[in-house]
């Protein structure tokens, strides 16, 4: 069969379909086809119907020439099927074996698909989906080996930091010539990151590229070249070298690399630094290898510093040892442990000499710090403070406290710390700042405040003592009352119905934790006192904010509740937007109830 | 005795996000209560919800094939996240469903599902009626429809595809939602498939486009404009059969019944013929996409039949305004066995359904069955192919089995070849519902390129004339190794 003239007659066809059918009657390049297919059809009829095809094409008018234009477009393109070429010449050459070890390919759709799709588009909520499938080990799958090799250039920074760090590692050397493929020495970020996974995956390989980085490569790429050496000797010097450079950036990543070598010039240079300007730029390292020597050099510069601190009068002065003590105990207790905390637990015993400097930062701030970590920091710490209570700042009583919470039982925690709960302190004392701190870790207010999220569950903090809410109540604390509520007591129901008559108008409107605290506490009027209030505000004339709120109240009202809300809903003075919300307040409460099928 | 593994369950979820829920449900131990039945068809529990009375929950295998799931909880998902949960918890560890007495209420559930059943096989049985008045009106409907998309194909053919845009696009699909009022959901289809290359969201036309991309739009517009000639011409003419004969039954001999929309009942196609009984069939692949033209989300499963070795597909239409109520399918990863497996017309890759089905985990066996029945000549293949393709309202994209004795390179062009040295070439071009997997060659075992069978995806590249295949995964003689999803 002549293809050829097939192919000719296709692509005029083509050509017609493009400007459209009005163009096609009398066409001269497809008239000229005319007389070929027919000489090709003296051997093969099927020519002589497709001629017969392009002759009503050309003798078409405007009208009939869509119709003769798509017979002809029909039957060519089914001839056109079954002319396909297949095959392909040359030698057949096998595919290089693969590194890749894995072979699991068992991962359903519903859960590869989003995995995909977060891996290779845009949009909210995919780190947490991806971190999930890292931890559920679903990577381990090599359809997600290039959507995984594609997020490395992420528009999100938590995402490509994230695949580079975490799951491009674990394909090994099987991506080890994409990225290589894909890497421009001379690239952005992107570039910096693969440079980084191919350190990981391949160091030898690595080698050669990191050098060349260093060479010419860009500022981002050479950053990464230098935090990828110091898994070898010969890296020393160069290292040594960049850490005197005059970029901040690569002196903290040649400062960070030399800190991996843990040799004795590498050493050298890092204590040394310790009394530059480049102190901050050691946190990081300290903070990844922790290296003796600098922790050693740190602890050492402290009790010296310390001690010359105290003996400073200028205030500029005071300022500047302070900043650096503040660098030095960064150093010396990033990992907590029995030396770091005695240091630290050897400062705050000096908290009232030290109080006494009153630079910016000033002595308190390096009681503060040590105050902080050491709520970090061990059991025996803690408790440390805990006996320490009186001296630490109030600033660092939400810490101490939440490390109370944790290490002490509910009777104990009551037993120290109720003392401490003073409405009537004299104002900005540190006993008001102390009993506010209280009141707030109590209250916990992100659950208060949006009463209908779920409580955390993954808390495992001792169940509160119920003396709290007695001496809410004896105190006259009602955001704390309220909070409490559900501890209950004997006197909660009174104290609640007192507190809700009292007040009136929009007063009775702002409180809704009132009824909250009777609802939870089981009250006998909470329902019924919801019911009023949403009855007398269903016109949402008055500040809506709160009728949103009372709505929400709505869905935890009882089934028997139902009737009521529906005839508000039902009745025409009711705003629209209020009606809405108790539609979905009453489909909350019937989810919360057993519905038969 | 119930046989259910964690892959059964997570099938049998609508949703991924039930699956999620109900495994959770099981890990968090919300089940207060965990039992079975004495014959062990029944499992039921209560599980603790948001609310003060935990919900009732049961799934009852009293027939395998089809499973019952019941809840108090006032879900509209089914099976709701309780009853996974339970699934969950059994398949986690069935000791601790203690035997108890099946509770009342379940059993009369039960008694009234066996007298629907025996009711339904009973009206099964009769004769069913034909409205002869009515299906005239419908079919002179029809008619009208395909002079109305006849006359907007020609309208079409004369603006010409190179002067089409988002606008004109839209003008025709306004006019196109006549075809749904006249019975010819299919005909609106492939109208809006046509028309969805220039607008909507998968808009593949635009005119900022390089002269490059607009070719291959013009190539695959083409085509479907020859579609919609052959569905115009075609159907009128299967159309004016029925209407001369209102007792004649939808052709089972062709896909034109579906193309205009018919909705095959499955007693229909038991009538016709196209049941097959007891069939067991593996998947080989799936995927989920988004098909804008039909504005709904279809889940398409490839299967094969183990003894017969032909290869099936299973569509599942998800419209965007359900989409949340129906149950989107997923990858299978067990043999199905299905008593009655139902079998539309068509021609490559039939469409299949079942109404009921159980499970059993694939042997070695099943592997060397479907391995045997793939195509060891790649000759012959083709000619079979080319010989589907050609048909305008065939199957363009039929999946096939490959006996290979190789996969190589060619240059930089993937290769497969048999072992009389035919050879096809390999493409990720113009499939854009499934991920690309051609580069997953170089990552697979060595081992997995030589004397295997390969599950292929055939397309014609109307450009480049040639016919090109995708492999969407491989057949060994113990796991299909997928390369899709």
């Amino acid at each position: 069969m002549s293809i050829a003239i097939l192919n000719d007659v296709y692509s005029e066809l083509r050509r017609l379909a493009i400007a459209g059918s009005v163009v096609a009657p009398g066409d001269f390049r497809l008239k000229k086809l005319i007389e070929p297919l027919k000489i090709s059809g003296d051997k093969a009829p099927i020519f002589n119907r497709v001629a017969e095809c392009v002759e009503q094409v050309v003798n078409s008018t405007e009208k009939t020439a869509p119709s003769a234009l798509l017979e002809l477009g029909s039957l060519v393109g089914s001839i056109l099927h079954t002319q396909g070429s297949t095959g392909i010449e040359g030698k057949l050459e096998s595919l290089p074996a693969s590194p890749m070890t894995m072979q699991r390919t068992q991962t359903s759709a519903r859960m590869l698909k989003p995995l995909m799709e977060a891996l290779t588009t845009t949009g909210s909520g995919r780190f947490e989906q991806i971190k999930s499938a890292h931890e559920m080990n679903l990577f381990n799958d090599l359809r997600l080996v290039r959507p995984a090799l594609q997020a490395i250039d992420d528009s999100y920074a938590e995402i490509r930091d994230y695949v580079a760090d975490k799951i491009l590692p674990i394909y090994g050397r099987a991506i080890l010539d994409e990225l290589l493929a894909t890497f421009d020495v001379k690239g952005k970020a992107g570039h910096g990151r693969r440079l980084k996974v191919i350190h990981k995956i391949a160091p030898a390989e690595a080698r050669e590229l990191v050098k060349r980085a260093l060479d010419e490569g860009s500022k981002e790429v050479k950053l990464v070249a230098i935090e990828c050496l110091g898994d070898s000797d010969d890296d020393l010097s160069y290292l040594l070298e960049q850490a005197s450079a005059r970029a901040k950036e690569v002196r903290a990543a040649a400062l960070l690399s030399l800190s991996r070598l843990n040799a004795a010039e590498a050493n050298a240079m890092l204590i040394k630094a310790l009394d530059t300007k480049d102190i901050d730029l050691l946190i990081p390292a300290a903070q990844a290898v922790a290296s003796p020597e600098l922790i050693d050099g740190a602890f050492d510069r402290i009790v010296q510093d310390l001690a010359a601190l105290l003996n400073l009068k200028d205030k500029a002065k005071q300022k500047t040892a302070v900043e650096r003590l503040l660098s030095l105990l960064q150093i010396a207790t990033s990992q907590l442990n029995g030396r770091s905390e005695k240091l630290l637990m050897e400062m705050f015993e000096n908290s009232e000499t030290l109080s006494a400097i009153k630079s910016d930062p000033g002595g308190g701030d390096l009681v503060e710090f040590a105050a902080n970590r050491l709520s970090d920091g061990s059991d025996g710490a803690v408790k440390y403070l805990i006996k320490q209570r009186d001296q630490v700042p109030s600033d660092c009583w939400y810490k101490l406290l939440q490390g109370a919470r944790k290490s002490l039982s509910s009777a104990d925690f009551f037993k120290i710390f109720s003392e401490y709960l003073e409405p009537k302190a004299k104002k900005k004392s540190p006993a008001e700042g102390r009993s506010e701190t209280l009141v707030n870790l109590l209250v916990d207010r992100q659950h208060y405040y949006y009463f209908d999220l779920d409580p955390n569950d993954d808390t495992k903090l001792p169940p509160l003592d119920a003396k709290w809410l007695d001496l809410a109540i004896k105190l006259d604390l009602p955001e704390l009352v309220c909070a409490l509520a559900k501890l209950k007591n004997a006197s909660l129901h009174k104290y609640l119905s007192t507190k809700w008559d009292a007040c009136s108008g929009q007063k009775r409107r702002e409180s809704w934790q009132f009824v909250l605290a009777m609802l939870q506490s089981e009250h006998p009027d909470a329902e019924q006192i919801i019911l009023n209030q949403v009855n007398a505000d269903k016109d949402g004339k008055r500040n809506y904010y709160y009728g949103s709120i009372w709505a929400r109240l709505c869905g935890r009202l009882s089934q028997s509740a139902i009737p009521e809300l529906e005839a508000i809903i039902a009745d025409p003075k009711t705003n629209d937007r209020l009606g809405s919300e108790l539609l979905e307040a009453i489909q909350t409460i019937r989810e919360n109830a057993t519905i038969p099928n | 005795m119930i046989s259910i593994d964690d892959c059964y369950v997570s099938a049998a979820a609508p949703n991924a996000d039930a699956a999620k829920n109900g495994r959770a449900l099981a890990l968090k131990k919300k089940f207060i209560q965990l039992n079975i039945s004495e014959d062990g068809s029944l499992i039921f529990g209560q599980c603790q919800g948001s609310g003060k009375v935990p919900y009732s929950c049961s799934s009852d295998f009293a027939k395998a094939d089809s499973p019952v799931h019941r809840c108090s909880c006032p879900s509209r998902q089914f099976p709701c996240k309780h009853c996974i949960g339970l699934m969950f918890a059994f398949v986690q560890d069935a000791s601790k469903f203690k035997v108890a007495d099946i509770p009342d209420d379940l059993q009369a559930k039960r008694e009234k599902a066996e007298a629907r059943t025996e009711k339904k096989k009973i009206d099964a049985s009769k004769p069913k009626k034909v409205n002869t008045a009515a299906l005239a009106k419908k079919i002179q409907a029809q008619l009208d429809g395909l002079t109305l998309l006849e006359r907007l194909t020609h309208n079409l053919v004369s603006i010409g595809i190179g002067n089409m845009n988002a606008k004109s696009a839209s003008e025709i699909e306004a006019q196109a939602k006549q075809l749904g009022d006249v019975y010819l959901p299919g005909a609106q289809s492939a109208l809006r498939a046509y028309t969805s290359l220039f607008s909507g969201r998968s808009a593949r036309f635009d005119d900022s486009m390089p002269s490059s991309a607009r070719e291959a739009v013009y190539g695959e517009a083409l085509d479907r404009l020859s579609t919609l000639n052959a569905l115009v011409k075609q159907g009128r003419q299967y159309l004016e059969k029925r209407a001369a004969d209102p007792e004649l039954k939808p052709e089972t001999d062709s896909s034109i019944a579906a193309w205009l929309g018919h909705a095959w009942q499955l007693a229909e196609l038991r009538d016709a013929g196209q049941m097959i009984a007891n069939a067991q069939l593996l998947q080989l692949a799936f995927n989920t996409h988004d098909d804008v033209a039909r504005n709904e989300w279809i889940d398409t499963g490839i299967w094969v039949d183990i003894e017969h070795g032909l290869v099936y597909t299973t569509k599942n239409y998800r419209p965007y305004k359900a989409a949340k109520f129906i149950k989107a399918e997923d990858s299978f990863f067990q043999v199905a066995q299905i008593p009655e497996l139902f079998v539309y017309p068509g021609d490559m890759n039939q469409r299949i359904r079942w109404e009921g089905m159980t499970s059993r985990p694939a042997e070695s066996k099943d592997y060397v069955a479907i391995r045997k029945s793939a195509h060891c000549d790649f000759a012959a293949l083709v000619k079979q192919v080319k010989g589907n393709l050609k048909g305008p309202l065939s199957e363009k994209q039929p999946v096939c089995l490959l006996k290979f004795k190789q996969i190589g390179l060619v240059g930089d062009t993937f290769v497969v070849e048999d072992a009389s040295g035919n050879r096809l070439t390999m493409t990720d071009r113009g499939i854009a519902e499934e991920p690309p997997s051609l580069q997953l060659l170089r990552l697979i075992p060595s081992d997995l390129l030589a004397d295997q069978v390969l599950v292929a995806r055939f397309r014609h590249d109307f450009d480049a004339r040639r016919l090109e295949i995708k492999p969407l995964g491989m057949v060994t003689a113990n796991e299909v190794v997928r390369l899709t999803l």
